[in-house]
């Protein structure tokens, strides 16, 4: 059973919906008394009481009449276009918007119910486009200033003045609940391209439901059925040249059809009236089936990625027409040296690999993603910072949507999951959300489609240097990931049909508290002989020095390798960020590479992390309602709404992904305070904004009351976190 | 929907407890894998979700033991056997009937993987 399902038929959507048990919910009838003492002996207090606040989170809730009516609001997206710190506003009627201007704001157009005003503190930041760091931006300011304006008295709803642009925007029926599409600049890369005929995206999975009507039988190549136990298979035989998912069995409820939903997302038929859009409208898919029941063993997988890539298996069977591209939505704990062979193989044939990163939210590697042939990719959420149950290796190359179905963050009363073409054991044909770095590594493989039908002359190690070069930022990725940007690689690839392709490794480098000098080297893969003619830092970094020197001769760039050397002397404590832009002529023309650069001052430096704020049942300690605040928010939270009752408000980090907030290492606060909680009372038809608290680092204080192994430890509770 | 006070009041002292250290009577939860949810059926039964991170993991319910007032779910958990498997987030969702429960006040979901047990999530039954 999933938690949401689009029926095929064109009838209103409802959200059998993540928050249905939530909202259900109601806090126990705890005393204040019982609350507070009960939440101050589960704290333990501060840690020994010794840590200054340094992160303070703010925030806001809403208690609807009915909770199931309520949206909750959508959220800023300042990483979207706007016009510079410009704010639009509904006026309620009978208000005069020029009473809202002065010194913080100015009039800019009024007289109906729409105002734009102009922020003066927005107007005087660099905007993130221009290389301004994300917290420093005129856009988080503008976000901001429309906060403040929204809660002005008389004003209905405000927020930044968008620019929207022409977009190609398929017309199936539910593109609009593709928000992930979106996110990595889709749309603008469909008016580029919208793929090709020549392009071949093989699809190594459960294999496919061919008779969904979102796919095209013209567009899919002969695969081949690679499952080579019958009881695996569950089609009566082992391998055969027939890829159709006769269904897993995956759990009680029924068969996944993962590969359905997979293929759906590369490429299910699009701008066609109905169902969904897929990212490429025309590449041909060859569906090759290595999962059944249980999963794949490691003989049918390196055989199907043999195949794939026209090379010799153990089927004896070859496709006319090798696979540009290879999705592998799967993995394992550790690495295959068999499946490593194969992966190699194929790349070295021209295949390029796109693989799903794991959801075991570990800092392990899993085959076959982790493999220098493979890319690997992470799955983020609506807001592009990582999805909880994501992996987090730091082999991972690239993110891209992967949802996360425990939150509804634009409030579409759907969950945040991947929208896409999905069947049952009964025959039935519709569209499910699901969420994993299974949905996110398609994302990729279409976007790589895509560069391919830009610029046919590609080979695979061009198109994984055009996606790995032509990204856009994620929120606090791991290791300075990025996440795929569809305009900007298809953008990219057009560009250098026959020109020069600068790429850098690594592609982030990230000093921590303690390191000083990186080397990055850059090299040309396209044509032509680059130099190097500047490295730029931007914004301005007077804390980072760089240098280029010629190291690698051979490889079409002249200094080639840049040196950074970070001075940490003087600088208060903080993280230190920017993004260093080396371009290089080539000829008259010039091209650019561009890598991140973090560097942190002192040994903690605030929550730097995602924070987890929590409402939990005064009484049980249960966690109820889960919100996010990132460091690229300004730790703004919002939890929308949320059902009546007494919470208590705790926040913190969860470095060591342990689920937990609020134990040793970890930043960790409570609404009032630490020291004094108190619960929250949430009444229906009430909002609660400006919950404004401070976080504390635990650190544990030897000799303290809260260290070591005695009773003083265990006296903490930890809050588990939702997933 | 509020509970009277006096179970809130029991139900403080059952967690006082829990919190209290190695000597307590009821142990916190302590499984570390999937998350587990517990959600009240109108027929007073339950429905258990697990939330496996892939394809390929088991969760079959094996006996209910009752524990005074606290009914204990006995799941064994058995991880993908096979070498590979798809990477989408799955749901399973286990039901158990009014009857096999009786009248626990407390819900236990207790997973168990070869020798080893651990409780993943204590819930008390709305009365």
């Amino acid at each position: 059973m999933r938690s949401a399902v689009v029926a095929w038929t064109t009838a209103p959507l409802h959200n059998a919906g993540m928050t249905a048990a939530a909202l259900s919910r109601r806090c126990h009838g705890a005393s204040l008394a019982a609350a507070t003492s009960l939440l101050a002996a589960a704290c333990g207090g501060s840690g020994g009481g010794g840590a200054p606040t340094t992160t303070v989170v703010n925030g806001s809730l809403r208690v609807p009449q009915t909770a199931a009516a309520a949206l909750a609001p959508i959220p800023h997206r300042p990483d979207l276009l706007m016009r510079p710190a410009e704010v639009v506003a509904w006026i309620e009627p009978g208000v005069d918007a020029v009473q809202f201007a002065g010194p913080d704001y100015e009039l800019v157009q009024s007289g109906g119910p729409v105002a734009v005003f102009r922020s003066i503190a927005a107007s005087q930041r660099g905007s993130l486009h221009a290389g301004a760091a994300l917290a420093d931006s005129c856009e988080l300011a503008t976000c901001h200033a429309a906060d403040a304006i929204a809660a002005l008295p008389g004003v209905r709803c405000a927020q930044p003045n968008y620019l929207l642009q022409a977009t190609r925007q398929p017309n199936d029926t539910h593109f609009g609940k593709q928000w992930h599409y979106p996110q990595i600049n889709l749309p603008q890369a469909w008016d580029l391209t919208t793929g090709s005929a020549n392009v071949v995206v093989a699809v190594l999975d459960t294999g496919i439901k061919a008779a969904h009507p979102d796919f095209d039988p013209a567009r899919v190549v002969p695969g081949f059925d690679m499952i080579s136990d019958p009881s695996v298979a569950r089609d009566g035989n082992g391998r055969d040249g027939n890829p159709e998912d006769v269904g897993d069995l995956a759990t009680p409820q029924g068969s996944s059809f993962h590969g359905t939903h997979v293929a759906g997302t590369i490429g299910a038929r699009s701008d066609n009236g109905s169902g969904i859009a897929g990212v490429d409208w025309a590449c041909k898919l060859m569906h090759v089936r290595v999962l059944g029941r249980g999963g794949g063993s490691i003989s049918d997988i390196a055989d199907g990625i043999l195949f794939a890539a026209r090379l010799t298996n153990g089927s004896g069977q070859l496709p006319t027409q090798r696979a540009d591209v290879v999705n592998m939505s799967l993995g394992g704990p550790g690495l295959s040296s068999v499946l490593q062979q194969a992966c190699d193989a194929a790349s070295a044939a021209g295949v390029l690999l796109v693989a799903a990163a794991g959801n075991d939210n570990t800092n392990q590697p899993s085959s076959p993603a982790a493999f220098a042939s493979v890319l690997s990719v992470g799955a983020v959420d609506l807001l592009g910072a990582r999805a909880p149950y994501s992996n987090f290796h730091s082999s991972i190359d690239l993110w891209a949507p992967g949802g996360d179905m425990t939150q509804d963050r634009n409030g579409d009363q759907f969950p945040d999951g991947v929208l896409s073409c999905m069947a049952d054991d009964q025959g039935g044909f519709f569209f499910s959300f699901e969420n994993g770095t299974s949905m996110a590594s398609p994302h990729v493989a279409g976007v790589a489609a895509l560069v391919k039908a830009a610029n046919p002359a590609l080979t695979a190690a061009q198109i994984r240097a055009v996606l790995l070069g032509n990204t856009k930022a994620g929120v606090s990725l791991p290791n300075g990931g990025r996440v795929v940007d569809a305009l900007a690689a298809v953008q990219a690839a057009g560009a250098t049909a026959g020109g020069p392709l600068l790429v850098a490794a690594p592609g982030a480098v990230d000093f921590g508290a303690t390191a000083t000098s990186a080397t990055v080297i850059c090299e040309n893969r396209g044509q032509g002989a680059a130099v190097t003619a500047s490295v730029t830092p931007a914004p301005a970094a007077p804390w980072l020095s760089v240098q280029t020197t010629e190291t690698a001769a051979g490889n079409g760039l002249t200094n080639d390798t840049v040196t950074l050397t970070v001075d940490r002397t003087g600088l208060p404590t903080g993280v230190y960020q920017t993004r260093v832009t080396l371009v290089a002529n080539v000829g008259a023309a010039s091209t650019q590479v561009a890598f991140d650069v973090r560097m942190q001052v002192g040994a903690s430096a605030g929550a730097t992390d995602e924070v987890f704020v929590l409402l939990v049942d005064p009484l049980t300690l249960e966690t109820y309602f889960q919100a996010s605040a990132l460091p690229g928010t300004g730790y703004l939270w919002n939890f929308g709404s949320i059902a009546a009752g007494q919470y208590l408000l705790v926040a913190g980090t969860d470095r060591d992904n342990d689920d937990e907030i609020g134990d040793d290492g970890e930043w960790f606060g409570a609404w009032p305070d630490l020291d004094a909680p108190a619960p929250i009372d949430a009444v229906a038809g009430s909002a609660l904004t400006g919950l404004q608290f401070g976080l504390q680092d635990l650190v544990v204080v030897p000799g303290s009351a809260g260290a070591g192994a005695g009773a003083g430890a265990s006296a903490r509770r930890t809050f588990r976190r939702l997933l | 929907m509020r509970r009277p006070a006096r179970a809130g009041a029991a139900l403080v002292a059952w967690l006082g407890a829990s919190c209290a250290g190695p000597e307590a009577a009821v142990a916190d939860p302590d499984w570390r894998g999937a998350p587990v949810h517990v959600r009240h059926l109108g027929d007073r039964g339950v429905e258990v979700e697990f939330v496996a991170p892939t394809a390929g993991h088991e969760f079959a319910l094996r006996e209910v033991v009752r524990r005074g007032a606290r009914a204990d779910l006995v799941f064994a958990h058995a991880p993908p056997t096979a070498d590979l498997v798809a990477q989408v987030v799955t749901p399973l969702r286990v039901a158990v009937a009014p009857e096999r429960l009786g009248d626990a006040a407390v819900v236990a979901v207790v997973i168990r993987e070869g020798e080893r047990s651990a409780i993943a999530v204590l819930a008390a039954r709305p009365r």
